[in-house]
């Protein structure tokens, strides 16, 4: 076997079980070839499995450590990292729990990993320098309508419809573990980081479509036409500038960008 | 060549401690992919324990011996990691870590063959001329023998650090693992080394299964590993040291007594070839 081809066949044996490579391994009175191969075999889901609880560490407590290894090793035989960096291992883990529900909590449990997925993004997400609320005194009246916001590159939007961060509190927090996991109205979240500090905060419906909307980088104008749908064409610039504000003093934008 | 003295690795869990302390470390070695990400809490304390100490970088990622090709991609990032924490030096390993656009987070072995010698030599050279520097690149721990193999680990690694004219990590503890994995003698692979290019020491834990040893970074360095290491400065001279610990890892100022355990060695077997 040549280089490539060894790595083919060690590869295939790592993820697939392939046998090829066993004849091309030295074995001795202690190990087999095979017993040897195993020892990279058991590593590489290890290895994996240990970076999801790193990541979802309170969807591991909720779960129990031998609960957890089971989805996580499932998780890992259907999943193949295509990462440099196994910290981003794992994202799909949410759709994954959805997608297979077995059970009343596993709707629960899909938004907790949502929910901690959103978590460790924010925590190491881009910096960003939040603008001073004074900083809208410097956009000129005409400029308003085709204003962008630009917001904190670490901003999170999270949709839940579970009682799952009632959960992830009792689990890193402490405190009374929730009696039931409960299917509720949706609730939107936003995630987001100011300088070391990572935030969290429910969103009423229509600020969530605001904030949708800026993320999608549409200007201030549609977003107050967005927001009529919700308060009445009268009332929605006033709503829009109460966003504006308390999004400014949370740390939310980094930018106002004026069309030239 | 001056060395950087006795370091620890980078760990989230000591910044704190460090950067309120200031411990008895010379340096810290940090490990590259946790420092590329976008920015948060990683990049801000790697930015303090900068201004404070000097650091080396050591990846995981750069799968110098795969058969795929270079990931620039990941060079880019790293060149510019580079560029903004002016690491004393860069090391990565000797190994491949996936194929096929996978990636399986292991440092896999690779067959000590010629045609491997001339691969890796080739890639050593083209990332080199891309970053601009000489890398250093580590043995690592391993728990197979590929039949192909033409030549003892320590011929692959003269071999390799020769024809790419870079510099060596010499893992202590991998030697000490793969040895017994292997059945060499530790002590004929630092003499078979060229000490010239051995640039940096590598000290960990591992675990002892009996039929065989498994590299883990989860325990104190063993006493069969600070032996040989009390061989390697004999063999090597002076070079520079550090205690990896990746997994139970104990407050700082236990790795701190550790890391004096090692600087005593070292003295004790300098002193005895002076």
């Amino acid at each position: 076997m040549n280089l490539r081809e060894i790595q083919v066949a060690l590869q295939g044996h790592i993820l697939d079980q392939d046998d090829a490579i066993e004849r091309s391994v030295a074995g001795d009175d202690r190990l087999s070839a095979r017993d040897r191969l195993g020892i990279y075999s058991y590593a590489y889901t290890a290895r994996l499995v240990e970076s999801l609880e790193q990541t979802y560490p309170a969807l591991a407590r909720v779960l129990g450590k031998p609960r957890f290894h089971e989805v996580a090793q499932a998780f890992v035989k259907t999943r193949r990292s295509r990462l440099r960096s196994i910290r981003y291992y794992g994202r799909e883990l949410a759709d994954d729990l959805e997608s297979g529900a077995t059970d009343t909590m596993t709707p629960m449990l899909s938004d907790l990993a949502r929910w901690e997925w959103a978590l460790a993004a924010a925590f190491d997400g881009p910096d960003g320098a939040p603008l001073p609320v004074s900083a809208v005194a410097s956009i000129a009246p005409v400029d308003w309508a085709g204003l962008r916001l630009r917001l904190h590159g670490s901003l999170q939007r999270v949709s839940l419809r579970t009682n799952a961060v009632d959960w992830w509190r009792s689990a890193t927090q402490g405190g009374e573990r929730p009696q039931e996991a409960r299917v509720i109205p949706r609730m939107e979240w936003v995630v987001w980081r100011v300088d070391l500090t990572t935030s969290f905060r429910s969103l009423a419906s229509d600020e969530a479509w605001a904030v949708d909307t800026a993320l999608r980088g549409r200007p201030f104008g549609q977003l107050c036409a967005s927001l009529a749908e919700y308060v009445g064409e009268d009332a929605a610039p006033i709503r829009a500038a109460t966003f504006l504000k308390t999004w400014l003093t949370e740390g939310w934008i980094t930018g106002l960008d004026v069309e030239t | 060549m001056k060395t950087l003295g006795f370091g620890l690795g980078l760990r989230p869990a000591h910044y704190q401690d460090i950067l309120r302390d200031r411990p008895r470390v010379d340096w810290f070695e940090v490990l590259t992919e946790n420092y590329l990400v976008p920015g948060g809490s990683p990049l801000h304390y790697l930015e303090q324990v900068r201004r404070e100490f000097p650091i080396a970088m050591h990846g995981v990622s750069m799968s110098i011996g795969s058969t795929e090709p270079l990931d620039y991609g990941y060079l880019r990032d790293l060149k510019q990691l580079i560029s903004r924490f002016e690491p004393t030096w860069v090391s990565d390993h000797l190994c491949w870590t996936g194929i096929d656009g996978h990636n399986l987070h292991d440092l896999l072995p690779l067959p000590y063959t010629e045609e491997t010698v001339r691969h890796v030599v080739d890639r050593i050279l083209r990332v080199q001329d891309y970053l601009g520097l000489q890398l250093l690149l580590e043995n690592v721990s391993s728990y197979l023998t590929y039949k192909t193999s033409e030549m003892t680990e320590w011929d692959f690694l003269t071999r390799v650090a020769d024809g790419a004219d870079c510099h060596l990590l010499l893992d202590v503890n991998n030697i000490y693992v793969s040895s017994v994995n292997h059945r060499f003698d530790p002590l004929a692979y630092l003499a078979g080394v060229p000490a010239r290019r051995v640039r940096q020491i590598h000290l960990a834990g591992h675990q002892n299964n009996g039929t065989h040893i498994i590299d883990t970074h989860d325990a104190p360095v063993a006493a069969p590993v600070w032996d040989l290491y009390g061989d390697a400065v004999r063999i090597l001279g002076e070079v520079t040291t550090m205690i990896e610990r990746d997994d139970n890892i104990p407050v700082l100022a236990e790795l701190v007594d550790e890391l004096d355990v090692a600087r005593t060695i070292a003295s004790q077997h300098l002193a005895a070839v002076a």
